[in-house]
């Protein structure tokens, strides 16, 4: 395979800001044109995903031990978890619903720790393994990170359209802000992670210097 | 980790900025996580109280992890777990309790299931219709630590720090006096009915009563206590005479007491004193009788006209049935005549 030069081996560092790319030769720091930093890599990118990825895991756990809301129906409150949100939907026959919630709640967030912690993992130790199935896996990540807001809108909008007063209403309970912090900890997580270091070491074997 | 990238070729010009710490200032994300989990976990720890279990005659109402624990429409624990008990004759219910109501793990606290209730004494439990069952408590005073109990069926009448004096009535029967029936002082509701039971020998019953205070100082060892349910009427000389104590007494049953006028002012009786039961006012409060003598009397005459209940008199008082003491003793030895009347 005929590969063409890479960025690295020419001494140039695309801009973050601008996309102009710089000449590192000449020992800049800061884009010649708009003086935005420029990095080779996302600055600390493994570190800081870990860090992130370890604070999301530990707050998983309140997320879905604590009450997401409160429900206060006819004079009778409850207060209920996502697990037992799950298990009454399931247990009502609303099998159809209860797979959604188990999926959009607890599905997908344990899916993002599991693909952010390998793609760390063999980032970290510069694997060559399946470099291009990680790429989409990562590319996944970032898509599905949109998405995994969907139980704190839920509660947010149902707290706001069900205040009946006495009829009934809908409070957002503790555990709800610990799963949002999940999202956007797993988003930063992702976030601060580089894809191009799935690839820097498959260079480094793969061709010839 | 992050910086090994600077190692490569066709970099190596560049400087490196070096930061002052080794460790990435990120890692303070996930120790500020941890430090807010290990808070909630140690919080939550603390504010759990003692777990007790209730046993009770049906389960009906009763949800785990939905029905509450009250006091005084304060939530103070719920229900975790409904279980049948071991000999399946009836339920027991474990009680999560919250760390301040620690007190009602204690011996003597009571439980009740709170259903809605309509009697003739009243409506109770009006919010259980919509909120469904919660499950009522009541401490005692005893500080000894206790971790299972055994409901109640019904509500108690008189709650642990209700201010007042118990007192027991004994009684032929019970009449229509029900738990919850008031008692009246000068027509005033001054307290109820919270229990009845038949003697152990089965020859009458024994009702307990609370009076509240500050009417409980009323009650002197001189009181007596009658019967004021129903509507008493008398027609006499005077005309008729109706007497009653109160609406709800009439439908329900209830129970006066007062002191005899001829009575001396009495210390208040002490708290769990006992009383006799009389049947109405008048009897009540006529002074104490002596003892019933049982004579046998033989007529020549025709006996038309006499039948059981007839008064027997003596200088137009009325002896039979309540004989006055002091007429009961023939005077100066001269031998009593008996006539009938008619």
């Amino acid at each position: 395979m005929n590969y063409p030069a890479n960025a690295d081996e020419l001494g140039l560092c695309l801009c973050h800001g601008c996309g102009q790319a710089c000449d590192l030769s000449s020992g800049a720091h800061a884009c010649n044109r708009c003086g935005a930093a420029i990095h080779r890599r996302k600055a600390n990118a493994i570190a800081r995903g870990w860090a992130f990825l370890l604070a999301a895991l530990v707050f998983y756990i309140p997320a879905n031990l604590l009450p997401v809301m409160h429900t206060e129906m006819l004079g009778s409150g409850s207060e209920s978890t996502i697990g037992g949100g799950v298990l009454e939907f399931w247990e009502a026959g609303a099998w159809d619903i209860a797979l959604i919630i188990f999926i959009a709640s607890v599905g997908v967030p344990a899916i993002k720790f599991f693909s952010l912690g390998l793609l760390l993992f063999t980032a970290q130790h510069r694997s060559t393994w399946a470099c291009r199935q990680r790429s989409q896996l990562y590319r996944f990540v970032e898509l599905i990170g949109y998405w995994s807001m969907l139980d704190v809108m839920v509660v947010a909008l149902v707290a706001a359209l069900v205040q009946l007063r006495g009829l009934g209403t809908i409070e957002p309970r503790v555990g709800i802000l610990f799963f949002g912090m999940v999202v956007v900890l797993t988003m930063l997580s992702a976030m601060s992670f580089d894809p191009r270091l799935i690839w820097d070491s498959h260079a480094n074997e793969g061709r010839p210097h | 980790m992050g910086q090994q990238t600077d190692e490569r070729e066709g970099a190596g010009q560049v400087e490196v900025r070096t930061r002052r710490w080794s460790v990435s200032l990120v890692w303070i994300v996930p120790i500020l996580a941890m430090l807010i989990g290990a808070s909630l976990v140690v919080r939550n720890w603390m504010q759990q109280g003692p777990v007790i279990a209730i046993s009770f005659h049906s389960g009906e109402g009763l949800v785990a992890g939905k029905t509450q624990v009250k006091y005084r429409s304060v939530v103070i624990g719920e229900v975790t777990t409904v279980d049948l008990a071991d000999d399946k004759k009836s339920v027991v219910a474990k009680v999560q309790l919250s760390d301040d109501a620690r007190a009602f793990a204690t011996q003597g606290a009571r439980f009740w299931v709170v259903r809605p209730r309509i009697g003739v004494g009243g409506v109770s439990g009006v919010d259980t219709l919509l909120s469904g069952s919660f499950i009522g408590a009541d401490s005692g005073e005893s500080k000894t630590p206790e971790k299972s109990f055994v409901g109640l069926e019904l509500p108690p009448p008189v709650t642990f720090d209700e201010k007042g004096k118990r007192f027991f009535l004994t009684a032929s029967d019970l009449g229509s006096l029900d738990v919850g029936s008031s008692i009246y002082y000068r027509k005033i509701p001054v307290g109820e009915v919270v229990s009845f039971a038949l003697q152990d020998d089965g020859k009458g019953v024994e009702i307990g009563v609370f009076v509240q205070a500050p009417y409980d100082s009323f009650v002197t060892a001189d009181s007596r206590f009658w019967n004021a349910s129903g509507v008493d009427m008398q027609i006499g000389a005077n005309g008729l005479k109706v007497d009653t104590e109160s609406l709800s007494s009439i439908l329900v049953g209830g129970l006066a007491f007062g002191s005899p006028d001829f009575a001396p002012q009495a210390e208040p009786a002490a708290d769990q004193a006992r009383f006799q039961l009389f049947a109405d006012r008048e009897s009540a409060l006529a002074p104490p009788n002596g003892q019933a003598q049982y004579l046998q009397l033989r007529f020549d005459q025709a006996m038309r006209g006499l039948s059981v209940g007839a008064p027997v008199e003596l200088r137009a008082w009325s002896l039979a049935g309540s004989p006055r003491s002091s007429w009961t003793t023939t005077p100066s030895g001269s031998p009593s005549r008996w006539w009938s009347m008619r």
